[in-house]
């Protein structure tokens, strides 16, 4: 990492880190527990 | 930490029950056939999966084995880059195996049910490890003894051909798997010299020969292995965010299906994350290299592999590797191994999770005191999860288990005691089906393994507005019968049906007055069973069985050579540990 400073590095990191976390608690905070397809025939969807 | 990962994942699962979604169909008890030696008349796409699963369901109940298939894929695969991983530091070990065992390849794999390209996935570190240590002789590693040690290891064919064994279990993990260890082992470098040609023709022959049960059987069947242009776009890989194709196949999605894209790839939050896993990745491996822990010839053959495979997922989507793509699938024979590409970036999983590993050793080590470096390190095993939360638990309910209900156990005792030949006709005329005993997952028509003989019903892979034609050719021959609104009763013996299974769920209240004048032998709440009058026999192409047969006796024999060398060794062991016995009380 010669071409950024450290302490920026690791700043820009725990950033990642906290956004990752956020994310992470939002989007299992708004899944119902099930999600299942009900189409019966489909197999796949593009 | 990658048990722990592992039963997170499979917890739900673990109950009494099997688990059904898509390809995976485990069944109790499945028949031993001469489909599951790439005999029938379809192509030999689960061979020799099927095969295996059938003569383990032998010796423990088929949900039983699933478990243990499923979680040995799960600890195979996080044992394996945790080795792998070029790092002394136990946390960059866990955060590789963690990394390779929770990734959106794993989910979407998962859920679309290709366990037999997990088994291969979870092969692919030990193939690496096996052939960097196949490798020509030359310099070991400087520092990290240890960990030069797992890379360069004693050269041994055995060994190499036993993980390649493992990746053989699913077509396209054994061509990966084949192309990996050849690249990994063959990959010009100054430390150690690559494997002599000699070494690599080996290497080759092996996989070939490991190989041979689905390829010998696929070249053989009469007519070629059916090419299906139109299949070609509808599974090639697509975007799944906000990257695009490339950029979801770097972060290891990508998948055709969009009904299996884990939740939240569409949001940006993540990939900052993510970028921090390929950036730390970068550096890993960089600094192995460079300080010559690591023989770099070996590195640039994994990624080597990496990129090639990557260049192959994205194929279909880039303007003009496209048509390249189509001219391989549609006329070089087992071309068609490269439909469903984003398979391919398998082996940059591989590369990412070890490299992940010994980035972290870095990243640990450049804060001050020992406390920050074991919180840093904890947070960095953790990322693979809050990447990918909805992995846990069964991909977030997705995935269960079901049982099959008493009915079907009925109907296949009813159809097993008829001695009469001739095939069995399941309806609605879907090869994808949801069961309501099965939480409406969609899942492959399981009566296909379920019953002792021969199933006949669609074989079409119907997408949301597109169609992909199948491969078997006794389908085409009932299809107009069935799809016509005449009786069926007095049809469908001529195309050689013995039985139809109605399964009542979807328009199946349409076919019973069709099957008028046949016997009605079981009628239950979720299905019925007719019998009609014996049938005319049906001629179908299969491959011949000599040549196949001999294939696998020639691949059986190169088993019984990769297990001779752990035996000999235990036996060794037991005789050492014998005389010395004998010694301290002689």
């Amino acid at each position: 990492m010669s071409g950024i400073p450290l302490r920026v590095f690791l700043g820009l990191a725990a950033v990642a880190l906290v956004l990752a976390a956020v994310a992470s608690l939002v989007l299992v905070t708004s899944q119902s527990p099930s999600q299942v397809s009900k189409e019966l025939i489909v197999y796949g969807n593009r | 930490m990658v048990g722990l990962a592992a039963l997170l994942i499979l917890a739900p699962l673990l109950l009494p029950g099997y688990v059904l979604t898509y390809d995976m169909v485990f069944v109790p008890r499945p028949a031993l056939t001469r489909e599951l030696l790439g005999l029938g008349t379809s192509v030999a796409r689960a061979v020799p999966s099927d095969l295996l699963v059938a003569l383990a369901s032998r010796a423990l109940p088929a949900d039983w084995v699933q478990k243990l298939v499923l979680a040995g894929i799960l600890a195979g695969a996080g044992l394996g880059a945790a080795r792998l991983a070029p790092t002394g530091l136990p946390a960059g070990r866990a955060a590789a195996g963690v990394l390779y065992v929770w990734n959106a390849f794993v989910y979407e794999r998962l859920l679309m049910g290709h366990w037999a390209l997990l088994v291969s996935y979870a092969a692919l570190p030990w193939v690496v490890l096996a052939a960097a240590a196949y490798r020509g002789d030359g310099a070991e590693g400087t520092s990290g003894a240890a960990t030069a040690r797992r890379w360069t290891g004693p050269p041994s064919l055995r060994r190499l051909a036993a993980a390649l064994a493992v990746a053989a279990v699913s077509p396209p993990g054994g061509v990966i798997a084949s192309v990996l260890a050849l690249l990994v082992a063959g990959f010009p470098g100054r430390r150690r010299r690559p494997a002599s040609m000699r070494r690599l023709a080996l290497v080759g022959g092996v996989a070939l020969v490991l190989n041979a049960p689905w390829w010998v059987p696929s070249v053989l069947h009469p007519g070629g292995v059916p090419v299906r242009p139109v299949g070609v776009a509808a599974f090639a890989s697509r975007p799944d965010g906000p990257l695009g194709t490339v950029g979801s196949l770097v972060t290891l999605g990508g998948i055709w299906n969009a009904n299996v894209v884990p939740p939240g790839r569409d949001s940006l939050l993540w990939l900052p994350a993510f970028a921090l896993v390929v950036v730390v990745a970068a550096v890993g491996w960089r600094r192995c290299v460079a300080a010559g822990r690591l023989d770099g010839g070996a590195v640039g053959g994994l990624l080597a592999a990496a990129g090639i495979g990557l260049l192959v997922a994205a194929a279909g989507a880039l303007p003009g590797l496209d048509q390249g793509l189509r001219l391989v699938v549609e006329h070089v024979p087992g071309g068609g191994l490269l439909r469903d590409g984003q398979k391919f970036v398998a082996p940059l999983a591989v590369a990412l999770a070890a490299g992940f590993g010994a980035g972290v050793e870095w990243l640990a080590g450049l804060l001050a005191t020992p406390a920050r470096r074991r919180v840093a390190a904890c947070l960095l095993v953790a990322i693979p999860l809050l990447l990918l939360p909805t992995l846990a638990w069964g991909a977030w309910g997705r995935l269960g288990v079901a049982r099959y209900p008493a009915s079907w156990a009925e109907a296949r005792a009813a159809v097993t005691a008829d001695r009469v030949p001739g095939g069995l006709l399941v309806l609605p005329w879907h090869l994808y089906v949801g069961f309501p005993w099965n939480h409406d997952r969609v899942v492959l028509q399981p009566a296909q393994r379920y019953f002792p003989r021969r199933v006949v019903t669609n074989d079409d892979l119907e997408l949301r507005g597109l169609t992909v034609p199948g491969e078997d050719p006794w389908s085409p021959r009932l299809a107009p019968l069935v799809l016509g609104s005449g009786p069926l009763a007095p049809a469908v013996p001529p195309a050689g049906v013995r039985w139809v299974l109605v399964e009542k769920i979807g328009p199946w209240s349409a076919y019973p007055p069709r099957l008028a004048g046949a016997e009605l032998i079981l009628d239950r709440g979720d299905l019925a069973l007719y019998r009609g009058p014996p049938p005319r026999p049906v001629e179908l192409p299969a491959a011949p069985a000599a040549p196949v047969l001999a294939a696998d006796v020639v691949a059986l024999a190169l088993l019984g050579w990769i297990a001779a060398g752990p035996v000999a060794s235990l036996r060794r062991r037991l005789i050492e540990s014998r005389n010395s016995e004998g010694g301290i009380h002689g």
